[in-house]
């Protein structure tokens, strides 16, 4: 029975799929660290609690204001910034669907991968975090139903009001498409042409059926994962009339504090991009593995498929891709079920509180920096071992020896992160998303509970909710990965 | 400014604790490394100069002792896939890594991170050799079969010291 079941983890190490994009060197947390973490996150919990306790009531405010006076952002304007890094935008999109189609297929060799999964994906999003929402200014389909728009008024208004029972719905399922692509499908450059290709109509139908205004607002789910990331930054971006832009600073976090989310399934989109990081983590662990093909196969699925292996092998793996598939789609779900349990506790301190429903909107931003975190840590050391090669790429897009820039040999070279700096890193980022969670919580809920002694008592078990998660990120970074032969 | 008192004063009590808690759990620089047990089939290659009191863990590892170099581990490749040796090998930083590779047919092997390739010709069996003086997980894998897909037979992992 022990060898048939190490062969089936066998077979499968020999057919499975590429999974992300990018060389991960990194090892696992070790444990001792991943204990000290789970130890501060509980210490400094509490502490947030006593500092809170000890301090006078305050009323919150972004402290809101404006730079656009200020003489960078005058001459960025003047040289008309967002317009021409606009047209650069659209360029950049059109040219990551041509080398795809006709460049290089090692996804190494070809530029698009690396723009797209890596610069865009990884660092664009931790760039809004920082300096605000510069998305919604350069978004390159949002330009080109914008240009649409100018001599169209009715494909700029729209065909159809935008039905509001949709909310935010149609965004959430294409963001799971979105990492279902990144983590389950085999990726190569010409797939990600295609699937940007399609994005692109898909983007430029729905602009001109409910109006580019609500569709970039509700249904492109890069426009609406942007927005929610950088509500936590301190620099807001705004339209500035006459193609130019404003810029507006203010206390980071305490915009997301104030902002009550608008719809249960902006909240599920947030939920999802904390349980995607998770599962994306989970799914290459040895325990992952050993989960379906040694337990599930000894309880129950020998039953299914039959007790020879080499019988079962084929359908096992057909089933293992839906598998995998339904707990990613359902990994949001157990974070709101935990999120919500642990909210009905909270209720329990406060007299005359409002609905479920409602605290779970009120307080959904303050999840958004462990959402943070949960990304940064895991896929930071990207940005070293493969966001540089775009030097190189941008020189040689097609993987066609050309040299346009003259960087196409620049940094060459294997960057490997040295291991326990990217441990302590890892944690130290964890524990400063916690801080700022559990900091962004107490605010919310001296805003939303009048009482005050009611309103910090309501935070013990959103402390421990905190703790969870937590802990929960730290103990996927420690798990130990399958060896890539058993898969 | 009085009520702010306590706060401070928790939070520097808090970064105490969890500075001392820090010093105590973290294990002493010198101290041989203890990485995480061997999952699975995972096998626990013994490194070039093994500690003799470290038992081998499972059968794989006595079998790679017994061929002909006791030492040196060796992986056996058939039909592109790795059909003995071990999956992992498991090093500390600084430690001279020795791998014996041989194959059923020529092909070309390719270490990540370290970007050290090996040709094999058929039935020779050939030596990697290198210092790890990087830290991390790094797979080894067999390049251009099937048309230019990339065949994965195991990794080496070198923990920082």
């Amino acid at each position: 029975m022990r060898f048939a079941l190490s062969l089936l983890l066998l077979l499968y190490a020999s057919g499975s799929p590429a999974h992300s994009f990018g060389q991960v060197y990194n090892l696992p947390v070790p444990f001792w660290l991943y204990a000290w973490g789970a130890a501060a996150a509980l210490v400094v919990s509490f502490v947030i609690l006593a500092i809170f306790l000890a301090s006078p009531a305050r009323a919150t405010t972004t402290g809101e204001h404006d730079l656009s006076h200020c003489r960078l952002v005058k001459v960025l304007n003047a040289m008309h910034l967002t317009r021409v890094l606009r047209v650069f935008s659209v360029a950049l999109l059109g040219l990551c669907i041509v080398t795809g189609w006709w460049g290089d297929r090692n996804p190494y060799g070809n530029f698009n991968m690396t723009f797209f999964w890596i610069v865009f994906a990884l660092g664009f999003a931790w760039f809004c975090v920082l300096f605000g929402n510069f998305y919604a200014q350069l978004n390159p389909w949002r330009a080109v139903a914008g240009w649409i728009g100018m001599t169209w008024t009715r494909y700029r208004e729209g065909f159809v009001g935008y039905p509001q029972w949709l909310a935010y719905w149609p965004a959430l399922f294409l963001y799971m498409g979105f990492i279902w692509i990144e983590l389950l499908a085999n990726n190569t450059p010409r797939s990600l042409a295609e699937a940007l290709l399609a994005y692109s109509l898909l983007n430029l139908l729905g602009a001109g059926l409910f109006g580019a205004r609500d569709w970039f607002r509700y249904c492109e789910f890069f426009s609406v994962l942007f927005r929610l990331l950088s509500s936590l930054s301190p620099l807001r971006v705004s339209d500035g009339g006459g193609g130019g832009f404003r810029l507006h600073a203010r206390r980071p976090l305490h915009a997301a504090v104030e902002s009550r989310f608008e719809h249960f399934s902006l909240l599920l989109f947030l939920l999802f991009l904390l349980s995607s990081t998770a599962f994306d983590g989970l799914h290459e662990a040895a325990a992952w593995y050993r989960l379906y093909w040694v337990d599930a196969y000894r309880c129950c699925l020998q039953h299914v498929f039959g007790s020879h292996p080499l019988k079962a092998y084929a359908n096992m793996r057909e089933t293992y891709a839906y598998w995998q598939t339904a707990w990613l789609l359902v990994s949001p779900l157990l974070y709101l079920l935990t999120y919500l349990v642990f909210l009905l506790a909270s209720r329990c301190f406060v007299t005359n509180a409002p609905g479920l429903r409602q605290l779970a909107l009120h307080f959904a931003p303050s999840l958004l920096p462990i959402a943070v975190v949960y990304h940064v840590s895991h896929y930071f050391t990207l940005i070293e071992t493969q966001g540089i090669k775009i030097i190189s790429l941008a020189s040689d897009p097609f993987g066609w020896d050309w040299n346009l820039f003259g960087t196409a040999n620049w940094l060459q070279r294997n960057f490997v992160p040295d291991a326990a700096f990217v441990w302590h890193a890892q944690v130290g980022l964890i524990i400063a998303g916690h801080v700022l969670s559990v900091w962004m919580a107490h605010l919310i809920a001296l805003r939303v509970i009048p009482d005050r002694r009611q309103a910090l008592l309501s935070q013990v078990p959103m402390l421990l909710l905190m703790v969870c998660f937590t802990v929960a990120g730290l103990w996927i970074l420690s798990l130990p990965n399958m060896a890539p032969v058993e898969r | 400014m009085g009520g702010h008192m306590p706060g401070t004063l928790v939070a520097v009590l808090g970064a105490i604790v969890l500075g001392v808690l820090f010093l105590v759990m973290r294990p002493d620089p010198g101290e041989p490394y203890h990485p995480p047990p061997p999952v699975g089939e995972t096998v626990t290659a013994t490194p070039p100069v093994p500690d003799s009191a470290d038992p081998p863990a499972t059968g794989e590892t006595t079998r790679v002792a017994k061929s002909a170099e006791p030492l040196i581990p060796l992986v056996r490749i058939a039909g592109h896939q790795r059909v003995d040796g071990p999956a992992v090998l498991r090093v500390r930083e600084g430690d001279r890594v020795r791998l014996r590779f041989i194959a059923d047919a020529p092909v070309e092997l390719h270490l990540h991170g370290y970007d050290r390739v090996l040709r094999l010709a058929a039935d020779t069996e050939q030596l990697l050799e290198f210092d790890a003086n990087r830290t991390g997980r790094f797979e080894f894998e067999l390049h251009g079969h099937h048309g230019g897909g990339h065949a994965s037979l195991g990794v080496i992992e070198v923990y920082p010291r």
